[in-house]
């Protein structure tokens, strides 16, 4: 073959593929009152936004497909919450030594380090851990290894979270969408 | 004489690597599309269901579904529903007591001519059409009748619904929208939306209920622990969480003479609460202020007959949440689609975690599958309300 045909030979087939398997993303861009914040994500992916009725929280939910078993929902979170007086947190500190705290059985801490969130200096963190099964009727919830990956920053006002949760055994099949997520992460 | 190689591909390796790409682009894209086209049937859910509960809503007005998508009352989620992206919807039956709606895709299935099709009737389940398999996929829905069915204190369960699964006991006399069945009437309008009793931030506290809803439903003021075996583990149970912190579960199950045994009936292959560690039934078909024409119940699986009452203590305060929410509205809420199943859950699992707390310590070294599920929920509420309300969505939806 001649020399070169190899490696475009090689780029050609992973355009192809690549082309093949990317998903359509929508962004999200804030109406009065809403989160004030933008990203990006996949736009058959739904979309639900909450508000804390005990807590002081604000959080969009993208639902992702569920797992091969049926047994659990993969998820991205888009959260804000006061800090300080008004919040749970004082800090991203704060945050992170709580969840670590409560994580569930066989958990473990893969992960953590600095990075940037729409950018603020923010940490994040990759943990593991089963979820239980929930004997429940109509539900199929045998126990679950969930892998979470959270990234936390704080302008000094509100805490900013993004998450991603997913069946640990399938949790490569939208890393890069969560990352797609962070990268278009920002504060209007 | 060496002979001279000159640049370029042969014949067989230019017909090696074509026939490549096309086995590579025959695979990718027909799995590309049928990935596509679940994910576009998730869509198609959301929106039946969207209909679904504005036709609830006409229905409570007019005493019957329309067959005219216009007709509906508008909403901002509606209107994302009649928004078609990737499915067309359309009312196929419409009457006093049967709704279908349908949603048909626009492009047809991979590997047929024909659409994907989804249906939802008036009971909340969802149908799947498959043009390979045939109907398929069949979802019981959050329907109008039985109640919520829980585990281990905090696994609590959506209402049951179709599929023969529905609980609420017998002898109805009348039915609300989306019951199916004989002749539907108008319904008083329910009490306003109740999302429980507010706690300090971060603090994991009781969550009350709202008002009692039923005027004309008289209190029994009865501890009513049936059945036939286990009587005193319930009985010791019921205590346990009349002295603690969520006593106002206890109060309002002793104040309205709820039963609660152990019954095998419900537990096992095909029953009600197959997979359940308990159930709650309240038939939502029956509307506040007047008393339910059957009375909601909490039934135990016998497989639990021997734990710890402290366990089972923590069971009930799950369950007994739920009668507290068919006592303030948000069970009849859920099932008319004003609230999820998130909402109910939430409030239950939370409310068990808070009793959790309080029998934690005694309980270690945790001896049993029970007690380490009340473990792992108690931690996940303290992770916070988020993130409980989260997993409960990542289970449920």
């Amino acid at each position: 073959m001649k020399r070169g045909s190899k490696p475009i030979l090689a780029v050609v087939s992973l355009i192809l593929l690549a082309g093949m398997s990317d998903l359509q993303y929508a962004r999200y861009i804030p109406k009065d009152g809403e989160l004030p914040m933008a990203f990006e994500y996949p736009q058959d992916w739904p979309l639900d936004t909450e508000q804390g009725k005990i807590e002081p929280y604000r959080q969009i939910r993208i639902l992702g497909p569920r797992n091969n078993e049926n047994s659990y929902r993969s998820y991205f979170i888009v959260l804000r919450a006061p800090l300080q007086a008004d919040g749970k947190y004082k800090s991203v500190a704060d945050f992170l030594k709580n969840y670590k705290e409560h994580l569930m059985r066989r958990s473990e801490v893969l992960s953590e380090g600095k990075t940037k969130l729409g950018g603020m200096e923010a940490q994040e963190m990759l943990a593991q851990y089963t979820m239980p099964a929930w004997h429940h009727q109509d539900l199929n919830a045998p126990e679950v290894p969930v892998k979470t990956r959270i990234v936390v920053a704080s302008d000094n006002n509100y805490l900013y979270q993004l998450m991603y949760s997913a069946d640990a055994r399938e949790f490569d099949a939208h890393t890069k969408t969560f990352e797609r997520l962070i990268e278009t992460f920002h504060l209007p | 004489m060496k002979r001279l190689r000159r640049g370029g591909f042969t014949l067989m390796e230019v017909l090696i690597a074509l026939i490549i790409l096309a086995v590579v682009a025959a695979l990718a894209i027909p799995s590309y599309r049928r990935s596509v086209t679940q994910a576009e049937s998730t869509e198609a859910v959301q929106q039946l269901h969207a209909i679904r509960r504005a036709e609830i809503a006409y229905f409570s007005g007019e005493g019957t579904y329309t067959e005219s998508l216009e007709r509906l009352p508008a909403s901002p989620t509606l209107e994302l529903a009649l928004t078609p992206r990737h499915f067309d919807y359309a009312i196929e039956e419409a009457s006093a007591e049967k709704l279908l709606v349908m949603a048909t895709s626009r492009a047809p299935v991979p590997g047929s001519d024909l659409p994907l099709k989804v249906s939802i009737d008036e009971a909340g389940n969802v149908i799947y059409y498959w043009p390979d398999s045939g109907s398929s996929g069949a979802t019981a829905g959050s329907g109008s009748t039985g109640g919520s069915s829980s585990g281990n204190g905090s696994a609590g369960g959506g209402s049951s619904a179709g599929g023969g699964k529905g609980g609420g006991g017998g002898g109805r006399t009348r039915r609300g929208p989306g019951s199916g069945g004989s002749a539907a009437i108008t319904h008083p309008p329910l009490p306003p939306l109740c999302p429980g009793g507010a706690t300090a931030p971060g603090a994991l506290t009781y969550i009350d209920r709202c008002d009692d809803a039923w005027s004309t439903w008289p209190d029994s003021n009865s501890k009513n622990i049936t059945g036939m075996i286990g009587t005193e583990s319930l009985s010791a149970a019921f205590d346990i969480v009349a002295g603690s912190g969520v006593s106002a579960v206890t109060n309002d199950l002793f104040r309205k003479g709820i039963s609660i045994s152990f019954d095998g009936n419900y537990f096992g292959a095909g029953a009600p609460c197959e997979g359940a560690y308990a159930c709650f039934f309240g038939d939502t078909s029956f509307f506040p202020p007047d008393e339910p024409g059957t009375l909601p119940f909490i039934v135990f699986d016998p497989l639990l007959a021997d734990e710890d009452p402290t366990l089972l203590a923590g069971i009930l305060a799950h369950e007994g949440t739920h009668f507290q929410q068919y006592l303030d509205g948000s069970l009849h809420h859920k099932a008319l689609g004003t609230l999820t199943v998130i909402d109910t859950e939430f409030r239950a699992f939370w409310n068990g975690a808070v009793f959790w707390s309080e029998v934690r310590d005694s309980q270690f070294p945790l001896m049993t599958a029970l007690a380490q599920d009340e473990e792992d929920l108690y931690n996940l509420a303290l992770q916070g309300e988020a993130a409980l309300r989260n997993e409960i969505a990542a289970r449920y939806l």
